[in-house]
């Protein structure tokens, strides 16, 4: 298994700011192995700490040119993806990108992603907070 | 907001609904979820077709190296359903061992405008299993998808891929004749299909 990441992240509202910081934990993220050429996915877990919904609104990273929200769902045996703009995490809460659901969908990729590969994405949310994440890179049929 | 396509597949899956009682084969197994979803579904009929492979050559099932085929409908731009289907895939080649060497996987494009041969030839690399991709006329794509109860539809997006497929995801076990022996709904597990590989196996003549 390979290692779990997990970054516990400060989304200060600013350092004259008297309340506690607020928390957004980030787990488990990973990217599917792809050829520049090619498409692929990445998903990740965002727990939501604060008395207040965040949500992510874009991601980027030197490794694609382009970085997407889509949500995929099933109807009947058919599978519908679409894009999104957002995805809001509700207040003490969490929200999955996972394989059937939620993912990122990175399009013309400047380099190969190889398994055992550690890749940064920096997501950007709504309160105008940046984050950056390190996203481990598994086989492409794992 | 009911989708297009949602719209489109549903009449035609009534109609499924009401044929199907006995149409799956695997009545014997403990009655999941999955197995029950699956039950819903009549199974196709598919039948044997020739198409474009990812050398551009044209590839009939009479190819396969071995006794299985699992034949899934996707396109290469597709970074969530098509590789989940191609994890399990190479999960139940995995459970199969040495049997896997009569396993032969299949990707049918739905997305032929843009899948083509030199696409196909990238994307099938990288895989620990042999994988056969397939491209064609639109004609040709509708014919074989129309015969295993595929439905697919191009949908516009605000996407950088310009558009999107909404698809069916189930996978197909068929032999060498293409018909098909079991069919799998997105939720059924690897080692099912590898189960119902070995039967075939043990059924079919070398």
């Amino acid at each position: 298994m390979g290692p779990l990441i997990a970054l516990l992240v400060t989304l200060a509202m600013g350092a004259q700011s008297p309340k506690p910081a607020p928390l957004l934990e980030v787990s488990g993220a990973w990217l599917r192995a792809a050829q520049p050429k090619q498409v692929t996915g990445g998903y990740v877990l965002l727990h939501n700490r604060d008395d207040s919904a965040v949500a992510l609104t874009a991601v980027r990273s030197p490794i694609a040119k382009t970085i997407e929200l889509h949500s995929i769902s099933e109807r009947d045996g058919v599978m519908r993806m679409v894009r999104v703009e957002k995805i809001t995490v509700p207040a003490r809460d969490k929200v999955a990108l996972e394989p059937g659901g939620y993912h990122l969908m990175l399009f013309e990729l400047t380099r190969v992603l190889a398994p055992g590969d550690r890749v940064t994405l920096t997501f950007v949310f709504d309160n105008g907070r940046e984050l950056d994440v390190v996203f481990d890179v598994k086989a492409r049929d794992a | 907001m009911r989708s297009r396509v949602e719209t489109a597949v549903l009449p035609g899956l009534l109609l499924i609904v009401i044929a199907t009682t006995n149409a799956c084969r695997d009545s014997g197994r403990a009655a999941t979820h999955d197995q029950n979803q699956a039950r819903r579904h009549a199974t196709p009929a598919g039948g044997g077709f020739t198409l474009t492979d990812q050398n551009g050559a044209r590839w009939s099932l009479s190819n396969m190296s071995g006794r299985a085929g699992l034949i899934f409908f996707g396109y290469t731009m597709c970074a969530d359903a098509c590789p989940i289907a191609m994890a399990k895939v190479a999960r139940a080649a995995r459970a199969l061992g040495d049997d896997a060497k009569q396993l032969t996987a299949i990707l049918v494009s739905v997305d032929p405008e843009r899948d083509t041969p030199d696409v196909l030839s990238d994307y099938v690399k990288g895989f620990e299993f042999p994988l056969v991709a397939l491209t064609g006329s639109k004609t040709e794509i509708d014919g074989v998808a129309g015969r295993f109860g595929v439905k697919y539809s191009k949908e516009q997006s605000s996407s950088a891929a310009g558009y999107l497929i909404s698809h069916t995801t189930t996978l197909f076990l068929v032999d060498r004749t293409g018909r098909v022996l079991h069919h799998y709904p997105s939720g059924s597990k690897a080692e099912q299909i590898a189960a119902d590989i070995r039967h075939l196996l043990r059924e079919t003549p070398r």
